[in-house]
């Protein structure tokens, strides 16, 4: 019949289950599987067979679509005394008295498996007593620490030697009603700084002290003043400020390990916390790069810059540079100086309050700028100059030309999740979604801008609207995800149809026909875009100036993946 | 404090994973918090949220129940099924758009269908534990498109696998594998994974991957000996043609393992995965069609020539 045996064996079977149907028809139908939509005959024989047998009027097989539901029933306790040796999916609420932790072989394996005591009725409500049982927890549930309170879902009862125990399991839910009340110490391992710097709260860490300074904190109460102790660590991994708001004698130069020391924020800027509970010693070990290797690579990047940083070196290429005038709010005249800077990281705008020895003319050049502060622009960060004396002409220019005009850097999508408010980027990744919203939208007329919901301005209320494009997309590479938006030109650009045309399409077809082609286009394909990055707590957003899509050749794609990791 | 309750929420990236993988987890985390994620942790200690999946729309039937209409839906890929269902606590938009999807898919034409979703697992009374997803977004894509995911969800499903491959021979602790170069985002799902799961053997996912390079390539010889889901392709198949018996699982589950067994052995027996694996797409549970090849071999109606390879007497 044909030279592909899969395909003749196909047609075979569904003519072996109806008769009736013409088997010319059922191959061109699988053939259209394979050849239009890549479905092997193997995988299309359910549709296909579904639909010749809906044809020749035989009932379709109701088939059990291996959809089940129910769970063990709950029971929910106020008493561990309620409880029975064979209880599954407990619910009880308890306090946890002592945690600790130990390394047991499992299955051949060491496993970490934690265990304490909790006692019941953590209100002391009623008789006022309270039951203790020891617990194993299997799940590894951070949450659990001397004297917190928790509720405990999915817990089951464990008999040994006539004793009841219970049993938090890896599908168990722990979840805090009130927290440990006694300061939990964290003894973690000691981490990198760049580790360090990216989470909040108890940490140990290693690093050289690379700079310190007195300073004086003015409490807001008016209450008086506090001495601290203001400087960075260094390590290979990078830098981070910290505070000390105890005595802090150790000299740059010095290795230490911090522990128990707390990173918190100001702004978007990490710093490590020195309390009196932090202990800080010196620590020994030859191998760590001395202050001079770490102050090279500790001067930062473009790219790596942080609003609220402080003390900060680093090189730029300024581009250009003026003075404009203003009028504060007390009716006082002031000059500000303002200009833009790269590197091959990134660009970003340089100010100063005080004027500084540049001749605009000669621009671009390279300048050092040391101990500069780092504020922001619309989250875009930004170096803040404060005297001469922080910057320093240079005669050349550490890399290769960079096009001025057109500065645009690639970074991969996952770099710029992890990395900080960036202008002048260019990325790629997958969309993900395409937001209801996307498309034809009014705008309050007035200075804020704010897009309308039915009619109506949050702040304005009922007013005749402006009519603005704009896109809502999500993008993501699998592991970090952003959300896009792209404004009225970036959007008819991408869309190849201007306002007015999407604006009749919208009220041809309506919001959700328009959405839902677009969804239909976007929806998996690769998406390359240039803009602004902006990271903060809310994660990422791109505001997109350019959108591309990214045309795959599977079958070269497919070979280059059998290559790269040996698929054949 | 505030910073890091956002920080925790922020929106979960889309795993570009096979039904296979998938559909083989049978374990489920969430975290402490009232509002944290959950997640279905693979065998290959994937951890997952949200899914970007693609396939065959395969089924797609309306049920009425007691808290209204639900459809329920089957998506195939190069691997095998995606479970999803959309219900009255989904978007209005999705609903209205699953609707009109059941009428394009009613008229029997092909639909590939590419879809963001969460995923999550479910136990049975029984005890078995199955997946299923919630669509959050549901494109109609073509060859092309198909083509691309294929390649991109084998490229992800192979980082996985080396991933998984080089944590199975280290101390199963975080520093260990971060240390081994594994990925940061990872190392809790590979812990929770080995913990759970205990050794697993990644060849099944790497022949998986290799037919789906095929099928986005456009060829599929290569495929038709090494893989296996043909043969069970024709099991469903006999089971529709004596469909006539209205249940089609009426079989008993002794019948049908020994049924896979007769159809997929080629000489040397049929490997306890692939009976398993056989079993479940015919909608029994891994755990009680592992006893019942336990008794099936004492019986003496199959015969377990070497560990865990089985055949007829």
């Amino acid at each position: 019949m044909s030279d592909d045996p899969e395909m003749d064996a196909a047609v075979k079977q569904v003519l072996s289950s109806v008769p009736d149907a013409d088997g010319d028809a059922v191959r061109a139908e699988f053939e259209k599987y394979q050849s239009e939509f890549l479905i092997p005959p193997s995988d299309a024989m359910r549709s296909v067979l579904r639909r010749f047998q809906s044809e020749g009027s035989a009932p379709a097989p109701s088939r059990d679509g291996g959809f089940r539901s129910g769970t063990t029933p709950l029971k929910k306790v106020n008493r561990l005394t309620e409880l029975v040796a064979e209880d599954r999916n407990v619910e009880i609420i308890a306090e946890i008295v002592t945690h600790n932790t130990r390394t047991q072989m499992v299955r051949g394996q060491e496993t970490e498996i934690a265990f304490g005591l909790l006692e019941d009725n953590p209100d002391s409500t009623g008789d006022g007593k309270r039951t203790r049982w020891s617990f194993k927890d299997w799940g590894g549930n951070k949450n659990l620490i001397p004297g917190v309170v928790v509720r405990i879902e999915g817990a089951s009862v464990n008999e040994y030697n006539g004793e009841l125990s219970l049993n938090i399991n890896q599908s168990s839910r722990v979840v805090v009603l009130k927290e440990s009340s006694t300061p939990h110490i964290n003894t973690d391992e000691p981490i990198s700084l760049e580790q360090a710097g990216k989470i909040d709260g108890n940490v140990t860490v290693i690093g050289r002290v690379m700079s310190l300074r007195n300073d004086v904190i003015v409490k807001k109460d008016g209450s008086g003043n506090l001495d601290v102790v203001k400087g960075r660590l260094g390590d290979d991994s990078g830098s981070l400020g910290f505070v000390s708001w105890e005595p802090f004698t150790h000299e740059p130069g010095t290795l230490v390990k911090i522990e128990r020391g707390q990173v918190r924020r100001f702004r978007d800027n990490p710093e490590l916390n020195i309390g009196r509970y932090t202990k800080v010693e010196v620590y020994h070990d030859s191998g760590f790069s001395d202050i001079e290797s770490l102050k090279d690579s500790s001067r930062v990047e473009i790219a790596s810059l942080r609003d609220g940083a402080r003390e900060v070196d680093i090189v730029v290429e300024l581009v250009d540079w003026s003075s404009r005038s203003y009028t504060n709010r007390d009716g006082v005249e002031g000059t500000i100086w303002e200009g833009n800077a790269v590197d091959p990281t990134g660009r970003c705008k340089v100010s100063s309050w005080s004027e500084l020895p540049i001749d605009s003319a000669t621009l671009p050049k390279c300048v050092t700028l040391s101990k500069v502060r780092i504020g922001s622009w619309q989250g875009v960060p930004q170096v803040t100059i404060d005297s001469p004396d922080q910057i320093e002409i240079q005669d050349s220019t550490p890399w290769d030309s960079i096009d001025l005009e057109n500065h645009v850097v690639d970074v991969e999508f996952s770099e710029l999740s992890s990395g900080s408010t960036r202008a002048g980027i260019r990325t790629t990744a997958t969309v993900i979604s395409v937001r209801s919203d996307s498309g034809i939208i009014l705008r309050c007329p007035s200075s804020c801008r704010r897009v309308m919901k039915e009619g109506s301005c949050i702040e304005h209320g009922v007013v005749e609207g402006s009519k603005d494009l704009r896109l809502r997309l999500v993008l993501d590479d699998g592991v970090s995800t952003a959300s896009m938006f792209a404004n009225k030109d970036a959007s008819e650009t991408f869309l190849e149809k201007s306002i007015d045309e999407i604006d009749a399409v919208v009220s041809d077809k309506g919001q959700t026909a328009f959405v839902s082609e677009l969804r239909h286009s976007l929806l998996g394909r690769r998406l390359q875009i240039e803009g602004t990055c902006n990271v903060d707590e809310q994660g990422m957003m791109i505001f997109a100036d350019l959108l591309e899509l990214v045309e795959v050749d599977a079958v070269l794609a497919a070979t280059e993946v059998r290559t790269k990791w040996g698929v054949v | 404090m505030q910073a890091n309750n956002s920080r925790r929420n922020r929106r979960q990236p889309a795993i570009r994973i096979l039904a296979q993988e998938f559909g083989e987890s049978t374990m489920s985390e969430r975290g402490p918090g009232e509002f944290d994620p959950g997640f279905v942790i693979t065998k290959l200690g994937t951890r997952v949220n949200r899914l970007l999946v693609a396939g065959l729309l395969e089924a797609l039937e309306q049920n009425e129940t007691s808290s209204g209409t639900m459809w329920r839906g089957q998506l195939r890929d190069a691997s095998g099924v995606h479970y999803f269902s959309v219900g009255h606590f989904d978007s209005e938009e999705i609903q209205s758009y699953v609707e009109e999807l059941a009428a394009l898919h009613a008229s029997g034409d092909p639909l590939l269908l590419m879809m963001v979703a969460k995923g999550r697992c479910y136990t049975t009374d029984e005890g078995s534990v199955y997946t299923s997803m919630r669509p959050e977004e549901i494109a109609v894509i073509d060859r092309a498109r198909y083509a691309n995911w294929l390649v991109e969800v084998s490229e992800e499903t192979m980082k996985r696998i080396t991933d998984h491959d080089a944590a199975a021979t280290l101390a199963p602790s975080r520093q260990a594998y971060s240390e081994a170069g594994i990925a940061t985002n990872m190392i809790d799902g590979l812990l929770t994974a080995r913990e759970f799961y205990g050794d697993i053997d990644a060849e099944v996912y790497r022949l998986m991957v290799m037919r789906a390079l095929d099928i986005a390539e456009g060829k599929r010889e290569v495929s038709e000996s090494s893989w296996n889901t043909k043969p069970i392709a024709t099991l469903e198949l006999d089971e529709a043609a004596s469909g006539d018996d209205s249940a089609g699982s009426s079989q008993s589950l002794n019948e049908t393992v020994v049924s896979i067994v007769e159809q997929l052995d080629d000489g040397k027996g049929v490997d306890l995965e692939t009976v398993l694996a056989a079993c479940e797409t015919r909608g029994f549970d891994r755990e009680s069609a592992d006893t019942a090849l336990d008794d099936l071999v004492n019986q003496g109606t199959l015969t377990e020539p070497k560990f865990a390879w089985f055949k007829l007497s």
